[in-house]
């Protein structure tokens, strides 16, 4: 799963440890979503996109072989 | 920090350590009934050293320091429950093993039957409480649901396996018989799950 984590977090002068906190996660978990290592679970999903204003869709974009053809 | 804290629980750091010292201080109690005071103290000592070290890591900022301090978020939690399913996994191929080598060589196989016999009856237990579809009947791979579920019964089955093992230990020593079988199956379970844990943590870099 790509995700627009790292960019929107640049954009905003955001640090990890602030997103992890504001996200209730650690600071581990935001590294591992931003580098593709996590996909993760909807709720968490839905915060991050609500954190950054904007939406899943948006935020989530799934590789080649998530999408069920 | 800043994953979640567990309700209901003031000082979640201090459960693993408090944990730790009442298992081991029934194990040197055990130890003080079979062995006598020299290995009640050694055990003793291990504990608190060990209780220690588990203060220690819990207040590190790692997804091994999260599992301790009792602050895992939901990757933490997932790479716990696999780390779990793999001290399982490892503990019956061990359990597999020691039936064969006590068939072997003769020696009496009760403690591989009773550690199996837990993990089966964890799984039992798991399955029992409500979704039983594993995707063992279904053809190709499982689904995410069915993958999850398995891990968790696997999990289960770990721990169900790991408790029957120290109880298993602690008898042996407080009936002076050689604990050392269930020590087997405690250090490779303990091995597997911080290897798995170590090895799902790995990888990725911080910045800002």
């Amino acid at each position: 799963m790509r995700n627009r984590m790292r960019e929107l977090r640049s954009e905003r002068a955001l640090s990890q440890a602030e997103v992890a906190a504001a996200l209730q996660v650690s600071r581990q978990t935001v590294i591992a979503i931003e580098t593709g290592r996590y996909s993760p679970s909807l709720p968490l999903a839905f915060r991050i996109a609500h954190f950054f204003g904007s939406t899943v869709d948006d935020m989530f974009e799934p590789v080649d072989d998530e999408v069920l053809r | 920090m800043t994953a979640r804290q567990s309700p209901g629980i003031r000082r979640p750091r201090l459960v693993a350590p408090a944990l730790m010292l009442v298992s081991g201080a029934t194990i040197s109690l055990a130890a003080l009934v079979g062995q006598g005071g020299f290995a009640a103290l050694s055990c003793g000592a291990v504990t608190l050293v060990a209780a220690a070290g588990y203060y220690v890591l819990g207040g590190r900022d790692s997804d091994a320091g999260a599992a301790v301090g009792g602050r895992a978020d939901e990757r933490q939690l997932s790479a716990i429950t696999v780390a779990r399913a793999a001290a399982g996994m490892a503990t019956q191929v061990c359990v597999a093993g020691y039936l064969v080598v006590a068939a072997a060589v003769g020696s009496p196989p009760w403690p591989a039957v009773v550690v199996g016999a837990a993990a089966l009856l964890g799984a039992g237990a798991h399955l029992a409480r409500g979704d039983r579809d594993l995707g063992l009947r279904s053809p190709g791979r499982p689904d995410e649901r069915q993958a999850i579920h398995r891990v968790q019964t696997l999990a289960a089955a770990g721990d169900w396996s790991g408790m029957a093992a120290l109880v298993g230990y602690a008898t042996s020593l407080a009936l002076g018989r050689g604990p050392w079988h269930f020590l087997v199956f405690i250090l490779v379970g303990v091995a597997a799950f911080g290897i798995t844990l170590a090895v799902g943590s790995a990888g990725g870099h911080a910045e800002g």
